[in-house]
């Protein structure tokens, strides 16, 4: 695979980063603070598209390491895999950043200087998150994140949100320690080897067809187990995923990008990294240990969507409908077939755009009517019909239905399940699709038929209305030609490829 | 510049005699004579630490007017001090540290009755000759001598506000005195099978004594006296009190050196004068020092646990002083390349971070009076400079990434890892998860205030006075700025620190694996 050492990874997590001295210098200037947020964000999505160029051709790109600890540096390296991620994380900031304004602007909130610089910040946590080309470099990004997105969940500084703001980080403080211990033991199993490489680095397979181990099985079992509760709290995985309901209270802005896109889909990749990059589908299988997380994915899926079926709070059961659709990419990786690698790395994509369109529309119903309150939804998309129909589209995107990019990841997981000779989790996905209609249907059928009001155009200002469409059209056309755009499929089966079969 | 290493006491020790009397005649002069002895003395150990850094075997060993101190000369009288990368750098960091802590205090002086500028100087420029003693001697009696002058100084001016302090500072002499005499015991008992009191001399010497029961208990002694002088838990009761009564302007220099400088006597006794391989010393000292990493591991659970039980702030430092200290101790005593380095980061990291703190919390107590955490209600905010350098600095301690907390924690795990001793990586974790929690309390507190509406709730302490509207002088920003600067600097450039100073500290035998 061929190698272009190139600054671009590091100086696309930079970016962000250089707008919040900025950001908080023109602080009582809000539309000069708003011109940094857009800089950058266009800024770091022309980075991450000429680096997505260069890497849907099949190489790799690589940033100048910067020495970090004895035997570790800080390595930045755009994979197909990383460039994903990037690339949903930076191309949704620009769209949220429209949204944030309109949203922030018209419910009057305080602190929003605050608000954009820890924006920024977080981003170029995912970005470095999504380039750390080492798991030490992974876990420093991964921490920023954890912290940076603190302040946003108390952003409204009551009782709510500061309590669930401390469930937000005890769940993410523990969970990052074990990550670390994790790591140290890697270090110390794979002798010094911490980087991500594709087929994974702990076992080596001998010509026989057998894996050599660095350790004592159960000490990997043990340690695998560390590294699922590390990121497994970020992908709420249950039993971890009590913070991510708790810190809906933050502005809905922030439930959209970070809390259905950028910290959860942290999570989600790290545990694909893990599975694919450190332990290797191979060894995963050896160790048995592709059970045990398919297991909890199963339940996650199901539990997560009843769940969402019991909750009256539409950001609440967006919530556990997020929860229940990260567990389809924990679910792809613990299944470990090629297909299924594809469908739940494209579901990264997927989920990312259907979700944050639900979400915008949840806020703004909110900005409008000040309710997330389900029942008081009836006869709501006769007056606000743009917002309703971007949810119905992303509804039937998490519903799987066909013609939206949901149907592709589901395809392809169900594809790989069953060529991975695990037909039992097929029944899960249809199982759980089955519920996804039962707790989004009859939302969208009380707003547009439970009310014989005239059709009337009651949204909000612009910056409130346009994302949600914006996004939803994306989902289509992702639906349409899954290699829209920069050719997300493509990439996501050269991961998927290198995953199965190897770096080479 | 030939006795450099002579003139980092002399310039202290002779200016802790001229200050007081100068200060008859001018309060403003004496001042400035300890600011300039100071900054002398600062630059003479960087000075000797960067001319040591170029001699074969980094050591410059200065002996006081050309006695011979070992004993292959014939008999050991002279007096010797020596600069190695370990102790220039730590004799740089107390004179440094010292020096921030003059400057930050000048503001404060004239508002305690009690506090009178000359006595204040003259008694924090023995505390710093005493400390400077005990990182540059290479000699145990001197050693003790240093030690008794560090801790008579510190009894006197922890004791400066009265009250309180005063009953705190007792309770200290108490303690300070029998640890002290354990030292005393331990090192005669040594001296009665060597005849050498110099460090060098007496690691040759003691590398061929064969009644290990001897050296075991003159081991167990010192070690007893020195973790009782680090405040590690069991042995911590003393310093609670004298953090929390003591007057706040000198409480960043005490807490950010003077454990530090213990545990770098523990490091001599050990790796310098015990670690000889093959001789019983050295596997004496071996078994001493896995309990130590015992005790630590305890300690460095157990001092978080206390802190978070705390409602007074400065309290709450001072055990989570406890707990951090106990990690470089942990460090110390699991003994190979990547924990060793692990405790001189977190050592360096824990001196500017948690004189930060002190510094932070000074400053909260200065314009507000308050110094519960329920009195901190987001003063963060209405002084922001102020809540930035203490929450970048509790970060640092937290061992979050970037910063040097997290990168000590790292060599230090991947010690332990190495080592492996999963109840030290447990240990680890369970203290660096627990001092998230007191920090993201106060943190908490600082930036959101009370949420629930109930507002204050009286407790000891006393009510906070009126929120000052004057701005902080700038000599009580400035060096917490410079503070948390370093603190930041530590963590970013990591990477230059260990390769270009820490790994040179590393004992003769502890190599980097690979």
């Amino acid at each position: 695979m061929e190698i272009l050492m190139d600054d671009r990874p590091l100086y696309a997590v930079l970016v962000s980063l250089l707008a919040v001295p900025m950001i908080v210098w023109s602080g009582d200037r809000e539309n000069l603070r708003e011109v940094w947020t857009f800089a950058a964000a266009i800024f770091k999505l022309a980075l991450v598209l000429s680096i997505a160029a260069v890497v849907s051709k099949g190489s790799l790109v690589v940033a100048h390491p910067i020495p970090l600890v004895h035997g570790f540096k800080l390595e930045l390296v755009a994979d197909p895999l990383g460039v994903i991620f990037a690339l949903l994380a930076s191309s949704l900031w620009i769209v949220t950043s429209i949204y944030s304004v309109g949203y922030m602007r018209a419910g009057k909130y305080q602190h929003q200087t605050g608000y954009f610089a820890f924006f920024a910040i977080c981003l170029s946590a995912t970005l470095g998150i999504a380039f750390a080309g080492n798991l030490i470099t992974f876990f420093i990004f991964y921490e920023i994140l954890t912290v940076a997105t603190y302040p946003l969940v108390i952003h409204n500084r009551d009782q709510e949100s500061v309590l669930g703001g401390r469930k937000y980080l005890i769940y993410t403080f523990i969970a990052g320690q074990c990550f670390l211990a994790a790591i140290v033991a890697t270090g110390y199993l794979a002798d010094g080897n911490l980087s991500f490489s594709p087929g994974g680095i702990l076992a080596t397979r001998l010509p026989g067809g057998e894996y050599m181990l660095p350790g004592n099985p159960t000490i990997l079992r043990l340690v695998f187990v560390l590294f699922m509760i590390g990121v497994g709290v970020k992908a709420a995985i249950m039993p971890l995923h009590g913070w991510l309901p708790s810190a809906m209270v933050a502005p809905t802005p922030v439930s959209s990008l970070l809390h259905a896109v950028a910290v959860v889909k942290a999570g989600a990749f790290g545990c694909l990294r893990i599975v694919g990059f450190i332990y290797g589908v191979g060894l995963m299988e050896e160790l048995g240990l592709n059970d045990f997380l398919a297991a909890f994915a199963v339940v996650t899926i199901i539990v997560g969507s009843l769940r969402a079926l019991g909750s009256q709070n539409l950001k609440q059961r967006l919530a556990f409908s997020t929860v229940s659709q990260l567990s389809y990419i924990v679910l792809g990786a613990a299944i470990g077939s090629k297909d299924a690698l594809i469908g739940a790395i494209f579901h990264v994509v997927a989920h990312g755009f259907m979700k944050i369109t639900l979400f915008f529309c949840a806020g703004s119903i909110y900005t409008r009517y000040h309710t997330y309150h389900i029942p008081r939804l009836r006869g709501m998309g006769r007056k606000m019909p743009v917002t309703f129909a971007a949810f119905t589209i992303g509804a039937c995107g998490i519903a799987g239905m066909p013609l939206v990019a949901g149907f592709l990841s589901k395809w392809n997981l169900a594809l790989g399940a069953i060529h991975a000779d695990r037909t039992i989790l097929v029944a899960a996905l249809v199982l759980s699709s089955l519920l996804n209609v039962a707790y989004f249907f009859p939302i969208i059928r009380d707003a547009f038929l439970e009310s014989d009001d005239p059709v009337s155009f009651e949204e909000c200002w612009w910056p409130v209305w346009i994302p949600p469409v914006i996004t939803a059209c994306c989902a289509v056309i992702l639906g349409l030609n899954p290699n829209a755009f920069v050719g997300f499929f493509n990439l996501a089966e050269l991961a998927a490829h290198g995953i199965v079969f190897g770096g080479g | 510049m030939r006795h450099l290493p002579a003139l980092i006491i002399a310039i202290p020790l002779a200016s802790a005699w001229i200050v007081p009397l100068t200060s008859l005649v001018s309060a403003w002069l004496a001042r400035l004579i300890s600011i300039t002895a100071l900054m002398f003395t600062t630059l003479a150990c960087y000075g000797s630490l960067k001319h040591a850094m170029t001699l074969p075997g980094m050591r410059w060993s200065y002996t006081f007017g050309g006695w011979e101190a070992s004993s292959h000369g014939g008999i050991p009288i002279g007096i010797e001090h020596v600069i190695d990368p370990v102790s220039g750098a730590l004799a740089t960091l107390v004179a440094a540290l010292a020096l921030l802590t003059v400057l930050y205090s000048g503001p404060q002086i004239p508002l305690r009755r009690q506090v009178r500028s000359g006595v204040y100087h003259g008694l924090l420029l023995t505390l710093t000759t005493g400390l400077l003693g005990m990182t540059i001697t290479g000699d145990l009696f001197n050693l003790y001598v240093f030690l008794e002058i560090t801790a008579l100084s510190a009894y006197a001016l922890l004791a400066k506000t009265g009250n309180r302090a005063t009953l705190a500072s007792l309770r200290y002499i108490l303690v300070g005195t029998v640890a002290a005499t354990f030292y005393l015991i331990g090192l005669g008992h040594l001296y009665a099978v060597t005849g050498t009191l110099n460090m060098a001399d007496l690691s040759v010497r003691l590398s061929q004594v064969q009644d290990s029961r001897l050296i075991g208990f003159a081991l167990i002694l010192i070690t007893l006296a020195l973790l009782t002088k680090m405040a590690v838990f069991p042995f911590h009761s003393w310093q609670s009190d004298v953090y929390t009564y003591a007057p706040p302007m000198v409480i960043p220099f005490i807490a950010g050196t003077m454990s530090k400088v213990v545990a770098y006597t523990l490091f001599r006794l050990f790796y310098t004068i015990c670690f000889v391989d093959g001789s019983v010393a050295h596997h004496v000292a071996r078994q001493v020092l896995d309990v130590v990493g015992v005790v630590a591991a305890i300690s460095l659970v157990a001092g978080s646990v206390l802190a978070i039980a705390q409602k007074d702030v400065r309290r709450m430092l001072a055990y989570s002083s406890t707990s951090q200290i106990s990690a470089v101790a942990l460090g110390l005593a699991i003994g190979n390349a990547s924990a060793l380095i692990g405790a001189f980061t977190l050592a360096a990291n824990h001196a500017f971070a948690k004189a930060c703190l002190f510094v932070a919390v000074g400053n909260f107590h200065h314009r507000s009076g308050a110094q519960n955490i329920e009195y901190l209600d987001r003063l963060g905010i209405r002084m922001p400079l102020t809540g930035i350098a203490f929450t970048i600095a509790a970060l640092s301690i937290m061992g979050l990434p970037p910063t040097g907390g997290f990168f000590g924690k790292w060599y230090l795990l991947s010690g332990a890892v190495e080592k492996r001793a999963w109840g030290y990586v447990l240990a680890i974790v369970v203290g660096s998860l627990l001092s998230a929690v007191y920090f993201a309390r106060v943190i908490e507190r600082l930036y959101v205030g009370s949420f629930d509406g109930t507002g204050h709730s009286p407790s000891r302490g006393g009510t906070p006075r009126k929120f000052s509207k004057e701005n902080l002088p700038f000599l009580m920003v400035a060096p917490m700025a410079i503070l948390v600067i370093f603190t930041i600097l530590v963590g970013f450039y990591n990477y230059d620190l260990v390769s270009g100073l820490l790994q040179y500290m590393l004992p003769a035998g502890v190599e980097w694996k690979s």
